[in-house]
């Protein structure tokens, strides 16, 4: 029986500054918790995260792991899992900048492929009430980016990260019924994937490479009740 | 972290209990007041100013004071058990308001994982630097003295600096504000200046043992070298071992924690 201890607090101490890990990591805060990260890690970190969770759940956080859309790799992330008027204080961001999060989420989820441009980022401030200047909104940008809320890609283009997801899932759910779409094979929220031509149901890449992999060389939507042939998409 | 939250309070979707709730004499409503303070603990924290008692009765107890000993001593009990810090009441000018402090005692690597963000470990560094020259020179220094040592690190009153910005706000103000530093007017010369001193925050999260082998390691000198500040270091060990037998004279949850 693990027994919780000095090891288990610097985790959450870790946790509670970073906010998200991905696995090496964990596997780094792990060790120097004093674990022997060397064999059955898996199973070490999923009692250490579950003896974590038992201890930090009366305040509503939790451990999640979360997939990253856009390349599939894993993350732990600390997670806040119900609605209280204190927790508002937590954020680290004025009324303002979180208004401007908002439009851009809005503008992310209503765009099919789940990122938008810098410059339509950018734009984004001139919805705003109260005016937040150009420079203002990049600083609050790059800082979303620092504290792992947001990706940007090669191209500049802005997508929601793994934090966000497992943070906002229920913001987003509730907030853009109309818009959001969800994998068809993990049935979690899609935000970024690829869609079938033919029924309109959407996947994450990693669900659908998992899926076109075992399928063979006749590849066909995933989803059952379509099945139409999937030539146009090229899988990486 | 708790985006969600704030999103969700803009919407409407907060809380409707509370106000009119039922007594804290009932268990499951007192439970529910010491697990908000303690998240509300951890949240305040991340910004290290200190806590005021009347933020905690008005945010978390909702005016019922009386309840504010009891709540208090079970959060500070959840905070050492689970989150490993320890809740320091401070005293003199800033009485009436509390500060969190890691009680675990880790090692430089191990502090790397708790300490990620580059703007704050930056401001940790300018915060050490003031508070060694204070250390040596014999815990007090003027601030004229301060900033003409600033210079040397390309640090200058008057200026704006790359990385710490408006730095004269950051050291008299916000170092202050956080409890690291403490100043006090010295009506003696004139103009009159501040006097700068080590904050209640220093005193509790630096040991002047580290303080001095930092400073040592710096500029190449031995501790016994330091005759006053070895002799505060001495009285700082003889402090702490004092503290120790009387928390082992008495079991409670800092010593049953460890």
């Amino acid at each position: 029986m693990e027994v919780f201890g000095d090891g288990h607090r610097l985790f959450i101490q870790s946790m509670m500054s970073r906010g998200m890990m991905n696995i090496s990591e964990v596997k780094e805060v792990i060790s120097e918790c004093g674990l022997d990260v060397e064999t059955e890690f898996k199973d070490k970190v999923v009692k250490f995260v579950r003896l974590i969770n038992q201890h930090i759940g009366p305040i509503n956080l939790e451990i999640r792991k979360g997939l990253e859309e856009e390349n599939g790799q894993p993350y732990y992330i600390l997670a806040n899992t119900a609605e209280t008027s204190i927790s508002r204080l937590s954020s680290t961001y004025s009324p303002n900048e979180l208004e401007l999060f908002k439009k851009l989420i809005e503008s992310i989820v209503e765009n099919e492929d789940g990122k938008i441009g810098s410059l339509a980022a950018m734009n984004l401030t001139d919805k705003l009430e109260k005016k937040i200047g150009k420079e203002e909104a990049e600083n609050f940008f790059n800082r979303l980016e620092d504290d792992r809320w947001i990706r940007k890609n090669t191209n500049g283009k802005i997508s929601l990260s793994v934090r966000s997801i497992v943070e906002l899932d229920q913001y987003i759910k509730d907030v853009y019924p109309d818009y959001v779409k969800f994998c068809s094979l993990c049935t979690k929220l899609c935000l970024q994937g690829r869609g079938c031509e033919n029924c309109g149901a959407k996947f994450h890449i990693r669900c659908s490479n998992v899926f076109f992999n075992k399928q063979g060389s006749n590849k066909t939507c995933p989803e059952p009740n379509c099945r139409a042939p999937w030539g146009q998409v090229v899988i990486h | 972290m708790s985006l969600s939250q704030a999103f969700s309070q803009s919407l409407g979707v907060s809380q409707t209990q509370g106000r009119f709730g039922v007594e804290i004499s009932d268990p499951v409503e007192k439970e529910k007041r010491v697990n908000e303070l303690v998240q509300y603990m951890l949240i305040m924290d991340q910004k290290k100013i200190p806590i005021k008692k009347r933020d905690i009765n008005r945010v978390i107890l909702k005016g019922q004071n009386r309840a504010f000993n009891g709540v208090m001593e079970e959060a500070a009990e959840k905070l050492l058990e689970v989150y490993g810090f320890k809740i320091i009441e401070l005293q003199d000018k800033l009485k009436d308001s509390y500060i969190l402090v890691n009680n675990l005692e880790l090692n430089e690597s191990q502090k790397k994982l708790i300490n990620t963000n580059q703007k704050d470990n930056a401001e940790m560094g300018l915060v050490f630097v003031i508070l060694g020259m204070i250390f040596m020179n014999q815990n007090v220094i003027h601030e004229d003295e301060m900033w003409h040592a600033l210079k040397k690190l390309g640090i200058f009153q008057d200026d704006l600096h790359s990385t710490f910005g408006n730095v004269k706000n950051l050291i008299m103000k916000e170092f202050v504000r956080k409890g690291y530093l403490r100043t006090e007017l010295n009506t003696s010369t004139d103009p009159p200046t501040n006097d700068i001193y080590w904050g209640q925050r220093a005193e509790h999260e630096i040991t002047k043992r580290n303080m001095l082998s930092m400073v040592c390691d710096i500029n190449e000198t031995q501790p016994s070298d330091w005759t006053y500040q070895m002799q505060l270091v001495m009285q700082e060990d003889q402090g702490s071992q004092q503290q120790e037998a009387e928390n082992s004279a008495v079991p409670g949850p800092s010593s049953s924690s460890r």
